[in-house]
């Protein structure tokens, strides 16, 4: 392909890198998918058991997911809208700016890909699991916003009816504040919590 | 006729009378020449008519057809052959009748097996079934205008005498097939051929259990058979077994994936 | 990328001569003609753009597999219903007549064993390609070769899903005839059709 002169601009070059980073996302959306619904069904399980607080960490990673694709398309949208400018030459600097932005972006989604396996730690009663569910809700501190944790409240309300058919959660737990109204949070605790054996062993039976 | 009188006299008299018979035969025989010729001269036009009416009908249904064919026998006439040149006319007696539609059709349906007889030729070596020649037909879809008999299929090649033997019409048992190379059969490649009708494939047991005839010569003939392309050989079975390629022309569908 | 509707295979599937090398040279090159013509309906079907001769031949252990993606086509040379197959060698025999007629090329790189069926040639997608270009005038356009076959704009077009590697050779065919420049990285290329 050695020709002499390239008919291809470097206003070309950018559409692609724009173009290639939609490509990803549009791969990751789809793939993401598997996660989320992973997580919105891990938090359905966690209601069974009356474990409010895992199912709020899970639907929080799943919420923070969202945004972080919903982030990237915006960004796309309007890079999409300054590649396709005549001029480009004068606002490129711009458009590499917002690129690299995109690219960032990209790249803490593709670190949420992880991988699935992690999903399931979100789960978990091994110190492994408690110190990565720690390590989530940390990262989730303040990436969070109030009006998405309301959304996520909302969520999480609407598949404990689902879960409980309607009737409220009557019976408090060891060493958790009995909670039937969703609140406000403004920060995120993570209490140590004893679970009794057999109840752990059940849940794995559960999700095998 | 008067009585014969007994005696010599009534003999004479009977010469006398069978020669003016025989001249007034004669006379009344110009006499009903004229009439028959004129007759006939009716006859046609009235075919004529008939035809220009139901031309449509003739050229789709073989009943018809068939009919027509018969009443041109009975009064001696082939009906694809090109009539005598005493009538002036060129081209057949159908074309001059018809107005050329059921020539047409015949001279259609010609090309038409010619074609099939050629695209199959490679794999039934230049023979191939009536039946199947008909199957080849519906399976190249093109319509012929209506139902294609076995019987259409005979008349058709038979108008293709004039290009020589290449095309001919042989019978094996009791089914005509149609022959496309100059090899002819000989009895016990025929007796194959029959035998392979049954069941679609004979095996060389087979010939030596319902032909009696010893190995080697049921060998010679399914090789010979096998060397013409008239036959293929399936070695898969426990032995071989020599199929008829018209199998693979049939109209139904073979099996799904 | 299977299809819902099975593979209706031709009259010849179910003679059990098909499947044995004629000897006689016009008989036999009736059948070659006769294989050649189901392997690339086969594959057309199945949306099959490599075959793997080995995997296609072999039988595999579990009697009721369907023909998966990929390079298996394990109904294409066996008919298990009529018990017989053709041997490797006879397949290749085929697959070396549809090489010589430009349907067949082995995948770079491989031993031979897999090899591309062209039920439509590098330059018949090139076409496809070309065609959906001129008709959503993106012409002077760049796109990249993911969306041509994995975008929602392509759904319904011929080539959408098609196999990487083939869109890359069709578009090279493109390219040649300076109809279209490829560029980018490895793993995120783009084309620009002129």
């Amino acid at each position: 392909m050695g020709n002499t002169s390239s008919r291809v601009t470097a206003q070309d070059k950018a559409i692609l890198d724009l173009k290639t980073q939609r490509d990803r996302l549009h791969q990751y959306q789809r793939r993401i998918t598997v996660l989320t619904d992973r997580e919105t069904a891990i938090a359905r399980a966690m209601l069974a058991q009356n474990d409010k607080k895992r199912a709020l960490l899970a639907l929080r990673r799943k919420k923070y997911q969202e945004t972080l694709l919903a982030k990237t398309d915006a960004q796309l949208a309007q890079l999409e809208q300054l590649t396709s400018n005549v001029e480009f030459a004068l606002i490129q600097k711009d458009v590499v700016f917002g690129l690299q932005q995109g690219t960032r972006v990209l790249r803490e989604i593709h670190a949420e890909m992880g991988g699935i396996e992690h999903v399931e730690k979100l789960m978990g009663d091994t110190a492994d699991a408690i110190a990565y569910q720690r390590e989530v809700n940390e990262m989730l501190a303040g990436q969070i916003s109030n009006q998405d944790e309301d959304e996520v409240e909302d969520e999480l309300a609407a598949l404990e009816a689902e879960v409980n058919g309607g009737a409220k959660v009557q019976q408090p737990l060891p060493s958790v504040p009995d909670t039937q109204l969703p609140e406000r949070r403004e920060g995120l605790e993570t209490p140590e919590r004893e679970e009794p054996p057999a109840q752990a062993e059940r849940r794995e039976a559960m999700l095998a | 006729m008067s009585r014969k009188p007994p005696g010599l006299a009534s003999l004479t008299r009977h010469r006398l009378t069978s020669a003016q018979f025989s001249s007034h035969g004669s006379a009344l025989r110009s006499t009903n020449a004229q009439a028959f010729e004129t007759q006939l001269a009716v006859f046609r036009s009235l075919l004529q008519q008939f035809a220009q009416t139901h031309a449509k009908d003739i050229r789709s249904n073989p009943s018809f057809r068939a009919q027509f064919a018969r009443m041109c026998a009975a009064i001696g006439v082939d009906p694809l052959l090109a009539s005598s040149a005493k009538d002036g006319g060129g081209g057949s007696v159908w074309s001059q009748l018809l107005g050329g539609t059921v020539n047409d059709f015949y001279f259609e349906l010609a090309v038409r097996v010619v074609e099939v007889c050629g695209r199959t030729r490679g794999e039934n070596g230049g023979l191939i079934e009536v039946r199947k020649v008909r199957e080849g037909l519906v399976a190249a879809g093109k319509g012929v205008g209506g139902e294609v008999t076995e019987d259409d299929i005979l008349r058709a090649v038979a108008t293709l005498k004039p290009l020589g033997s290449a095309y001919s019409v042989i019978r094996v048992g009791s089914k005509p097939y149609i022959r496309s190379v100059p090899k002819e059969l000989n009895t016990d490649q025929s007796a194959v051929l029959e035998a392979v009708q049954v069941l679609g494939y004979v095996s060389v047991s087979m010939l030596m259990v319902n032909l009696r005839w010893a190995r080697a010569r049921a060998q010679t003939a399914v090789e010979d058979l096998l060397g013409e392309g008239m036959l293929w050989v399936d070695r898969q079975s426990e032995e071989a077994e020599f199929w008829s390629p018209g199998f693979m022309l049939e109209s139904e569908e073979g099996g799904t994936g | 990328m299977s299809t819902t509707t099975p593979f209706f295979f031709p009259r010849e599937y179910s003679f059990p001569p098909f499947f044995t090398r004629q000897t006689n040279l016009t008989t036999h090159h009736a059948q070659l003609i006769k294989w050649a013509a189901l392997v690339l309906a086969y594959c057309r079907h199945h949306r099959l753009f490599k075959l793997s001769l080995s995997s296609a031949i072999s039988d595999p252990l579990s009697s009721t597999a369907e023909p998966t993606s990929d390079t298996t086509a394990s109904d294409l040379f066996h008919n298990r219903q009529l018990n017989r197959r053709l041997s490797l060698a006879d397949a290749r025999e085929v697959l070396d007549f549809l090489r010589r007629d430009g349907r067949v090329e082995p995948v770079d790189g491989t031993t031979g064993d897999v090899v591309w069926v062209y039920w439509r040639t590098p330059e018949e997608w090139a076409g496809l390609v070309e065609a959906w270009v001129d008709e959503t005038a993106q012409r002077g356009g760049v796109l990249t070769l993911y969306e041509l076959r994995e975008g929602d704009a392509t759904r319904g077009a011929e080539f959408h899903g098609m196999d990487a590697d083939l869109l890359q050779k069709a578009l090279g065919v493109l390219v040649k005839r300076g109809k279209a420049q490829i560029f980018g990285q490895e793993d995120s290329l783009g084309v620009k059709f002129f």
